[in-house]
């Protein structure tokens, strides 16, 4: 587990940081998609709870380093999206195309709900998404529609980001 | 032998929960205790720690779409040369006019008494990157505590040959700082128009094609205030110096039930177009590395 942890953190370091650089170049309305939560997803349902959850928590932290939000943000949000992903491990058969796609466009609507959940007990010291604006809308659609993509590309690692006994 | 395998199992999921909970009450505590600024050095050590490897990743992005941009520059150069040419000989005439001017300007300075009293020490720095999450509008600058890069120092950039306020410094790494803009929603600058003289507070909208806001104008200044008039930092406040630009009057919202009236501002810097700025520290030591 620690060695599928390490290389998943590895590669959810470079996706950060790849979003923050490279990525901004293609955003649309200001909106990059989430690269990070795609890597966390596919890590957590191939792996189980307890992988997702200290990945979800490592890579927010990470994540949390590198960008303005409050140190904790996206530890707390990821933590929990890891958790629930992997909780279903082994539920359904996970094809190339449709299940990445829903497990994505989920995990993005979930984030955006743990984090109006944050802005409300924080008092609105943490922002949220404006569902007036179409920030929300267009990353669950970059992430969706990367999803099938990245799903593939990791599914060549397989070997590194999955335990053992299970390759 | 079946009833091992079942403690077992929940022996794992137990272990599981007790995990979950522990690494959301860590990241809750963590919240609680950046929300109130008390751990902020150890996010910037971590800025800090990932600074490299962005620098890395952020340069070969620029190689590679310079490397495709340089063909077509190529050709754009030749024409180019002949025209700056041209426009050189016209600047030559131009600077001759301008020494007299400034000479001319120094004399009748001396006259009035009038010194720089202000003096700013700028740094000028590159934009690298923006924020990794889509919630925050920061942007990342290829300078650091190292070129003496300090919090709150405020932001500027050169556009179409005007000086305008871009932001301020709210993280800073040793190689690599974080910069709030204006349209971000946590920004708040103390500002007054530069004809009508009234004062007011801009805030942004957390999106560069929003415009800025600039509230609690006095209802009097209705009259004076028009379309296109400059807004300028007040210097009220501390953090940004008085006079620096900071949009034009848009729209003016007058709402009877309020005592006072809402201005919507157009941002004088363009931040799709923005690649350079300066970090700038006035005399009076208002940025602090805290």
């Amino acid at each position: 587990m620690t060695r599928t942890i390490f290389w998943s953190l590895c590669l959810a370091t470079c996706a950060a940081l790849i979003q923050s650089t490279l990525l901004t170049r293609i955003a649309i309305f200001h909106t990059i998609p989430d690269l990070t939560l795609i890597i966390l997803i596919y890590i957590s349902y191939c792996n189980g709870t307890m992988t997702g959850q200290i990945l979800g928590f490592t890579s927010g932290l990470t994540l949390d380093f590198i960008s303005f939000a409050p140190l904790g943000f996206n530890a707390f949000i990821r933590t929990i999206i890891g958790a629930i992903t992997g909780l279903l491990k082994g539920t359904f058969f996970l094809d190339i195309f449709i299940l990445p796609i829903v497990l994505v466009a989920i995990g993005t609507v979930l984030k955006a709900i743990l984090g109006f959940i944050l802005h409300i007990l924080f008092a609105g010291a943490v922002p949220t998404y404006d569902l007036r604006t179409p920030m929300l809308w267009i990353e669950i659609a970059f992430n969706s529609i990367l999803a099938p993509f990245l799903f593939a590309l990791l599914n060549l690692f397989k070997s590194v980001l999955t335990p053992r006994k299970e390759n | 032998m079946r009833l091992e395998e079942n403690s077992s199992s929940r022996g794992k999921k137990n272990l599981s929960f007790y995990v979950f909970a522990s690494l959301t009450i860590i990241s809750l505590g963590l919240l609680l205790l950046s929300t109130h600024s008390f751990i902020l050095n150890i996010q910037e050590l971590g800025l800090s720690a990932f600074s490299g490897l962005r620098t890395g990743i952020s340069a070969i992005g620029s190689t590679l779409s310079g490397t495709i941009g340089a063909i077509q520059e190529l050709s754009n150069l030749r024409k180019d040369y002949a025209d700056l040419q041209k426009r050189l000989d016209q600047y030559e005439i131009i600077q001759r006019d301008a020494a007299q001017i400034k000479m001319e300007n120094v004399h009748l300075r001396e006259q009035l008494g009038f010194s720089e009293t202000i003096q700013y020490r700028k740094v000028p720095a590159r934009i690298i990157g923006k924020d990794s999450d889509n919630l925050f509008s920061a942007f990342v600058i290829n300078k650091g505590s190292k070129q003496g890069i300090k919090r709150n120092m405020i932001v500027i950039a050169y556009q179409s040959g005007m000086q305008a306020l871009v932001g301020k410094i709210v993280q800073v790494g040793y190689t690599q700082s974080l910069m709030m803009p204006i349209y971000d929603s946590n920004s708040f600058i103390s500002a007054r128009f530069s004809v009508a003289r009234y004062e007011g507070l801009v805030s942004g909208q957390g999106n560069p094609d929003r415009f800025l806001l600039m509230r609690y104008v006095k209802k009097r200044a209705r009259e004076e205030i028009k379309y296109g008039d400059q807004v300028l930092t007040s210097g009220l406040g501390g953090i940004y110096p008085s006079d620096l630009l900071i949009g034009r009057v848009s729209r003016i919202v007058n709402r009877d039930y309020e005592t006072s009236i809402d201005v919507e501002l157009e941002s004088s810097v363009d931040f799709s177009r923005l690649e350079y700025v300066f970090a700038v520290e006035n005399e009076s030591g208002i940025a602090k590395n805290d």
